[in-house]
């Protein structure tokens, strides 16, 4: 007689009735594999009941006989809502904390930003700011005698004008400017502006300007 | 599940339960309900929780529970009511559905390794929610399959067949089949 697992997990959930039980049971006595299936579902069940049954002698938390006794406990709906909402949520001491530190940022920065700057690019130098260059000359010498103040004063101008003179990067790279160079094939820099641009805007054809002498006809 | 029971009974005249019997009753039940919970929600807090709530749904029912009928019944579905409810109001979170793909996923492993066995706890965590709480009823708190199916909203064949399913995967993730 064969017997399908529901009817093994239904004997040990106990829903055979007597006859199939006894069925059951006298199959499995001279079948070990059989006993051996039963064993597996009876192994299953006893194991959930020994990993839950300790709960039964736990003992009941104070607020669930409060809660069982029709104590109404606000506490309780309070965090069964902390329970069910989802936990990215802000808290509110954090929502005013970030709130606060914005309205902070937006206090204080215009502030900040109208404070003039201490350096500024002039012709691709760094040179002191007016405030800066001000405090340089005036501030810090205000305590010293005029003549050396002047001295200073003097020194900062032609310091501030060796900065300025260093050589920027605009213009260095124009006289030598790439072309292309059809008859090599590649990009030339050559030694000096050449009127270039101008005759390339009227040249009949032909992507990039080529000097007449290397001007081939083109077919 | 209260509708359905009222269509069931609607004829009946019902002598409720007087509410102090129903706290003594609640009070009684309570080691089985906070099991039940535990085996649903896994964190004991959480379980807890649940309870609190059942309690607060039944006191709030109080005139549904029938002096005749078993109380015991009535709390698990209120409970289990309330889980659904929990996890619905949870929404649609990756946390609901991960733990039911995982156990389909470990479900076509052929051989767990030893090192891979999950715990009881989190064997069952893995199951649909449907099949954890079949088991739960049945396999934990030892209620008949009329009980649960009853409890469950559910034809017999339905929860057998989630029993069975259950087990299967149980079996599996523990590393005994």
């Amino acid at each position: 007689m064969k017997f399908d697992d529901e009817t093994l997990m239904a004997y040990v959930d106990g829903e055979l009735d007597a006859r199939a039980r006894a069925a059951l049971e006298a199959a499995a006595a001279c079948d070990p594999a059989l006993a051996q299936r039963i064993a597996l579902q009876q192994r299953l069940r006893a194991r959930l009941r020994r990993e839950f049954d300790p709960v039964l002698a736990e003992p009941v938390p104070e607020r669930l006989l409060a809660a069982a006794q029709g104590a109404a406990t606000p506490e309780a709906s309070a965090k069964l809502f902390e329970l069910r909402r989802p936990q990215a949520r802000w808290s509110w001491p954090q929502l005013a904390a970030l709130a606060a530190s914005l309205l902070l940022g937006a206090l204080l920065g215009p502030w900040l930003l109208r404070s003039p700057a201490s350096f500024v690019t002039r012709d691709g130098a760094l040179v002191a700011g007016d405030t800066l260059a001000h405090a340089l000359s005036q501030q810090l010498a205000s305590s010293q005698p005029a003549d050396l103040r002047r001295r200073r004063s003097a020194s900062a101008s032609a310091r501030t004008a060796g900065i300025t003179a260093a050589p920027s990067c605009s213009g260095a790279s124009s006289p030598g400017s790439p072309a292309w160079s059809a008859a090599t094939g590649s990009w030339k820099h050559s030694p000096r502006p050449s009127p270039g641009p101008v005759v390339a805007a009227i040249a009949p054809r032909g992507p990039r300007y080529r000097p007449p002498s290397q001007r081939v006809s083109m077919r | 599940m209260e509708e359905n029971g009222s269509s069931e009974r609607s004829v009946e005249v019902w002598r409720t339960v007087s509410v102090p019997d129903l706290r003594r009753q609640l009070v009684a039940l309570l080691p089985r309900l906070r099991r039940f919970a535990r085996a649903l929600a896994r964190n004991a807090a959480d379980a807890d929780d649940l309870v609190q709530l059942a309690l607060e749904r039944a006191l709030a029912r109080a005139g549904q529970a029938r002096a005749d009928s078993d109380l015991g019944g009535w709390m698990y579905g209120i409970l289990r009511n309330a889980w659904i409810d929990e996890l619905r109001s949870r929404g649609r979170r990756a946390r609901l559905f991960a733990p039911a793909e995982a156990a389909r996923h470990e479900g076509d492993d052929s051989q767990p390794r030893q090192a891979e066995l999950l715990s009881v706890q989190e064997a069952l965590a893995r199951l649909p929610q449907e099949q954890r709480i079949a088991v739960a009823l049945v396999l934990i708190e030892g209620l008949s399959y009329k009980e649960a199916a009853h409890i469950m909203q559910v034809p017999i064949g339905t929860l057998t067949s989630r029993l069975a399913r259950g087990r299967e995967a149980l079996q599996k993730m523990l590393g005994d089949s």
